[in-house]
């Protein structure tokens, strides 16, 4: 087991996956270039995490062949949904998890962000940290995996190209959680 | 009555003879048993409050409304992920219904090894009478065997392992498959439609959505506890308090959230054993590709089960939870079910990145599976940091020894049923094809942090039983060291795993414990 804990684990991470991916460039530089799509509203991550959340659900979720791709259903909205009504240290956990996915690619052979690679190399370098021998890269990429297959394959549109018949029930009244962040969003959106 | 947050809107003191905190298999039998005997009892429930109306079957609208942490909780180092209940009813809204009574060799262990009185077989067995009466618990029979049981039963019998019928506690199941997202039929015996129900009937009140923060006392006396309301939507706490002023304290907010509450109260110092010795039961899983349609998720998850491993085989004396030991290990330590997942968490735990991932989710019908409950030999901890819950439990060890033999046997089993293919679902997406490759596939597998896909449904011992403080939290009547009125039931007074599904020994030991708070309330 590792003698630090994960939060320590993932702050240790980021910074140093920043320094070397940056090699001491300015920190004003890592949190510049992001900046929502039209329509987008982030209320539990940053711009920025965003961002690499949006990178990340298209490289796992690549749709295809009767699959629909993670974009088109809507999985960065339900991801952001998941950060913002996880408890405090769950969601420090996911957002410091995405901070570090964003400048690990010079680590595994790739310069430049995470955001800005082309969807085969997000996968390479997602599929490099899953076998890492870094327990952290392990730790991260298979948490925010988890999170995305989970969000994705979950969702009804995706049932009929997997063979899956589905629920016997009517749809409830959704979580709690959910109404409050759709009640969010429509004020955020409205403000806009 | 049950009161939920959204209705409280100010400060409300209570004052009864029993406070119990959590409304699951310990929490809610306990207050029935009181209730029932005329005492007054005020039940605190952090989560809140559904009903079958509101179970729809959807993985993510379930994780939200009845999983702690939302799914999303881990341990320490995200090897474990940590399932538990966080609602009126507790972890047995999303249990399996799997109702064993505890085996008498580990009563006996219990006992013998760590001074355990007055829990002894005979001791029990009127409670778990009664308790197989109120909850229908009877063997799965035929009608119940989907065909991943059905293989499971045939791989067991042509491989000479004992194989049995898993004692069920339902009535009347609709066979949906969705046991895991709160029954929409109420045909699963949860809390929700037993214990809770009875002891509200018998005049107690229960409060949902309020978590219990603090306790206040006086030397060996208890006299309050003050909880305060949450907001549903955001999990977050907002204005009203509730103040309890009972005779009697009854922690039972499960295996992680009983330790993690009395830690909170400062009380390590005086009881060092406080979060120590824990056991989750960590579960591996094997997936299989068949020629065939399985249909993993119809049906009820495990209708029969393996208990040829339940207990380990040493080559030399068995080895104790949290002992050291010389013997060499040979075999065993798990229940070995058939598993049953929905799309969502089968997906999240299935390896693959991209296409990878979405190619064997292609073939999801053609998916099943086995997974094991072992029974945990090196103890894990909990401790509370910069106020944050930490779970550490390691896999190494014994408790490695008896994961890789349960991914061996998980094989084993599937190849003798027609596998085509077996994955082990690691970090590695290690897949073979034959049986004479499992040996050098699970030598290479690795148990560091993360990279497996493993779940922790049956935390505790977190709050042990023993003869003073020195080793243990709790007496044999559940009560905390040095207090007169504080109690727990829960599985955190157990002192090892029980060694299959916990739920009815957590009952049975609830009725003990109920013994001794209606005594101390007398």
């Amino acid at each position: 087991m590792s003698a630090v804990g994960r939060r320590q684990l993932l702050q240790v991470g980021v910074g140093g996956a920043a320094v070397l991916a940056l090699g001491g460039a300015s920190l004003r530089w890592l949190g510049s270039g992001y900046a929502l799509r039209s329509g987008e509203v982030a209320l539990g991550m940053s711009v920025k995490q965003w961002c690499v959340a949006r990178a990340l659900v298209e490289a796992l979720t690549p749709g295809g062949d009767g699959l629909p791709t993670g974009a088109e259903l809507g999985l960065i909205q339900q991801i952001d949904e998941q950060v913002w009504a996880a408890d405090d240290g769950t969601a420090s956990d996911l957002r410091a998890a995405l901070e570090l996915v964003e400048h690990v690619p010079p680590l595994f052979g790739h310069l430049g962000r995470f955001s800005s690679l082309s969807v085969a190399a997000r996968q390479d370098v997602f599929d490099r940290m899953v076998r890492s021998r870094r327990d952290l890269f392990v730790q991260v990429a298979l948490g925010l995996k988890q999170l995305v297959q989970i969000c994705y394959f979950a969702d009804q549109r995706v049932w009929p190209a997997i063979g899956y018949d589905g629920p016997w029930v009517k749809e409830a009244r959704p979580p709690a959680s959910a109404l409050a962040y759709q009640k969010l969003l429509v004020d955020r959106r409205g403000r806009a | 009555m049950i009161r939920q947050g959204h209705e409280l809107d100010r400060d409300q003191s209570e004052s009864v003879d029993v406070c119990v905190v959590g409304s699951g298999c310990g929490g809610a039998s306990l207050a029935a048993v009181l209730a029932e005997q005329g005492r007054s009892v005020v039940m605190l429930e952090q989560g809140g409050y559904y009903t079958k109306d509101d179970f729809d079957q959807r993985e993510l609208n379930m994780l939200a409304k009845i999983d702690g942490g939302r799914g999303l909780h881990a341990s320490d180092d995200v090897s474990i992920s940590l399932t538990y209940g966080n609602n009126v009813g507790g972890a047995s809204v999303h249990y399996w219904a799997d109702s064993y009574r505890t085996p008498a060799d580990r009563l006996l262990e219990w006992r013998d090894e760590f001074g355990i009185r007055g829990h002894s077989e005979a001791a029990l067995a009127p409670h778990f009478d009664q308790i197989e009466r109120d909850l229908n618990v009877h063997p799965a029979s035929d009608e119940y065997a989907n065909k991943m049981n059905l293989l499971v039963e045939r791989g067991a019998r042509q491989l000479g392992w004992h194989v049995a019928r898993v004692p069920q506690a339902r009535k009347a199941c609709r066979a949906s498959g969705h046991c895991m997202q709160g029954c929409a039929y109420d045909a699963k015996q949860s809390q929700l439609v037993t214990y809770v129900p009875r002891a509200v009937a018998a005049g107690a009140r229960l409060y949902s959505d309020l978590r219990a923060e603090r306790l206040e006392w006086t030397g060996r006396k208890i006299s309050a506890l003050v909880g305060r309301v949450l907001d549903r939507g955001t999990g977050r706490p907002r204005g009203p308090t509730l103040r309890v002023e009972a005779r009697a304290f009854v922690i039972a907010a499960g295996g992680y959230g009983t330790p993690d509450f009395l830690l909170r109260q400062g009380l390590k110092a005086q009881l060092p054993e406080l979060g120590e010795h824990l056991f989750v039961n960590p579960c591996p899983m094997v997936h299989a590709i068949f020629d065939d349609d399985i249909i993993q998720w119809r049906n009820i998850p495990a209708a029969w089960g393996v208990e040829e491993f339940r207990l380990a085989r040493y080559q030399g004396p068995r080895r104790v939870f949290g002992r050291p030991s010389q013997s060499r290990y040979l075999e065993g330590g798990y229940l070995f079910m058939p598993n049953q997942l929905h799309p969502g968490l089968l997906g999240a735990v299935l390896p693959g990145i991209g296409r990878t991932n979405t190619e064997l989710m292609r073939q999801l019908p053609k998916l099943g599976g086995t997974i094991c409950w072992i029974d945990d030999v090196e103890p894990g901890r909990i401790r509370i940091d910069g106020g944050r819950r930490r779970v550490e439990m390691p896999l190494g060890g014994g408790n490695g020894e008896r994961l890789r033999d349960a991914w061996k046997k998980q094989a084993q089993l599937l190849f003798t049923v027609g596998a085509k293919q077996v994955l082990f679902g690691d970090a590695q997406d290690t897949r073979i094809d034959r049986a004479d490759q499992i040996e050098s596939a699970v030598r290479q597998l690795s148990i560091r942090a993360g990279r497996n896909a493993l779940g922790a449904p049956h935390p505790g011992g977190g709050a042990r039983m023993g003869a003073s403080a020195r080793d243990s939290v709790v007496d044999e009547d559940h009560r905390v060291h040095g207090f007169d009125n504080l109690f727990v039931a829960d599985p955190s007074v157990f002192p090892s795993p029980p060694s299959v599904d916990p739920s009815l020994t957590i009952l049975a030991f609830s009725r003990v414990a109920a013994a001794a708070v209606a005594a101390h309330t007398s």
